[in-house]
């Protein structure tokens, strides 16, 4: 049964390098349709292996539908079928180590091409764009003259002593010929504290752990943003009820690696489960 | 001696060594200075000072700490901090190998925490580092990403003071 489906892929996929759309799209079906057919009657392993390649391969239709739009399919109606995709890769890169070895290098190259392709939803929570891409946050920064998100805090504490773990006296006496990190008989040389206070609470630019950043999300008017917006884009935004998008990414052709899949669900609102 | 082509992190001053200590509010002795190869003026001295002063000395280095009431710090940001230090000639070479070690180390620590956590906005370390070189009267200070201070390291081992 998987050869008949490995057959058939094989087959759309021919079709789809010489722009057969249809003939293609219809090939994938049949694939899904026989997969679909067969589960409910295979045992527990090959269940397991039958989902994925059902998962999979509804992964590459949508991949491929999303770029290859048929008929009056809009710019949304292909986002939509992009997302879908990668939340398939993302359910198969979750199922155990080895497939997270193969499939999460792949799904991380699709969300770099997506966000590319369709960018990024802004979400709209109470009438205001609210962001927090950190991608996003950075540029903000870049150009303010104090980077409010970067900015976390972070703590300084004071010891009246510092003891050293050899020869227990006080690391800068100068009887103790220990350096801290370095190994004497056996034993590393550490310095440890007594009697410490708690000093400051600083705001920095380079807070050590990220949880510890102050402004983790940036907000603006959304009808503020709307009248920015060129007429005919605003006029469809309110007709269909689309939401902003950001194409920082592709316009600035930033490097956006650093997104983790559900990041990039996060940020735009988006649930990264799919049924 | 500059050429004027610093890594933007670096900043070099010529000073007299009183202007500087004035500024600095230290009442340090200026004739106890030709005696010592280095001289951490700052009373609060963070781990990796201590570490550098320790390693300076294992390799027989004179070193002063002028400062009785001295504590110890530790600041729990991304930015690490040495304190003012005045450096002899002699052990300019060793002294910025050390440095630039110290930051490897910081720069390497970094580069894995953000491999081992992709997307979590781990940032890079920055540095501040100031030296007094007292031969050459030039105030080094770096301020900056570790990677850039690193490159600013290199420059200075080149600069002859």
């Amino acid at each position: 049964m998987i050869s008949e489906v490995e057959e058939l892929l094989k087959s759309a996929r021919e079709q789809l390098n010489n722009h057969n759309i249809p003939m293609a799209e219809s090939l994938y079906q049949k694939a899904i349709n026989i997969i679909n057919k067969k589960i409910p009657s295979v045992d527990f392993g090959q269940k397991q292996l039958l989902i994925m390649k059902l998962w999979t391969t509804k992964a590459e239709l949508l991949f491929f539908r999303s770029t290859n739009p048929i008929g009056e399919e809009t710019f949304e109606d292909c986002r939509n079928k992009r997302l879908d995709s990668l939340r398939y890769l993302y359910k198969c890169s979750k199922v155990n180590d080895y497939f997270y070895s193969i499939y999460h290098p792949r799904l991380m190259e699709y969300i770099k091409d997506t966000i590319c392709r369709f960018g990024c939803i802004l979400p709209e929570i109470n009438k205001n764009v609210v962001v927090t891409c950190p991608i996003y946050l950075r540029r903000l920064d870049r150009d303010s003259e104090i980077p409010f998100h970067s900015m976390g805090t972070s703590i300084a504490i004071t010891y009246e002593k510092g003891i050293c773990s050899i020869c227990e006296k006080d690391m800068l006496d100068d009887d103790c010929e220990h350096v801290p990190g370095e190994v004497y008989d056996g034993k590393i040389c550490i310095m440890t504290v007594a009697d410490f206070e708690v000093d400051h609470l600083a705001l920095v630019s380079r807070p050590k752990d990220p949880i510890a950043a102050l402004f983790t999300n940036h907000s603006f008017s959304a009808d503020e943003a709307l009248k920015k917006l060129p007429e005919q884009d605003r006029a469809r935004k309110i007709k269909y009820g689309l939401p902003f998008i950001c194409f920082l990414c592709r316009d600035e052709k930033l490097d956006s690696s650093e997104l983790t899949p559900e990041n990039f669900f996060k940020m735009q609102n988006l649930k990264i489960e799919i049924e | 001696m500059s050429d004027g082509t610093e890594p933007n992190c670096l900043k070099i001053t010529d000073i007299e060594p009183e202007e500087l200590l004035l500024r600095e509010h230290s009442e340090l002795d200026i004739s106890t200075l030709g005696s010592y190869d280095l001289v951490p003026i700052s009373r609060l001295l963070s781990f990796d000072d201590v570490w550098l002063i320790k390693k300076v000395r294992s390799e027989g280095n004179k070193v002063y700490l002028p400062n009785k009431e001295r504590k110890y710090v530790e600041l729990r940001g991304g930015e690490w901090e040495l304190a003012l230090t005045f450096v002899g000639a002699s052990i300019k070479v060793i002294v910025l190998g050390l440095i630039a070690r110290w930051i490897y180390d910081k720069v390497n620590n970094w580069k894995q925490a953000k491999a081992e956590k992709p997307g979590s906005g781990i940032k890079q370390p920055g540095v501040k580092i100031r030296l007094y070189f007292t031969k050459s009267k030039k105030y080094i200070e770096i301020e900056g990403d570790a990677e850039t201070a690193l490159k600013a390291l290199d420059k200075l081992k080149k600069d002859d003071f």
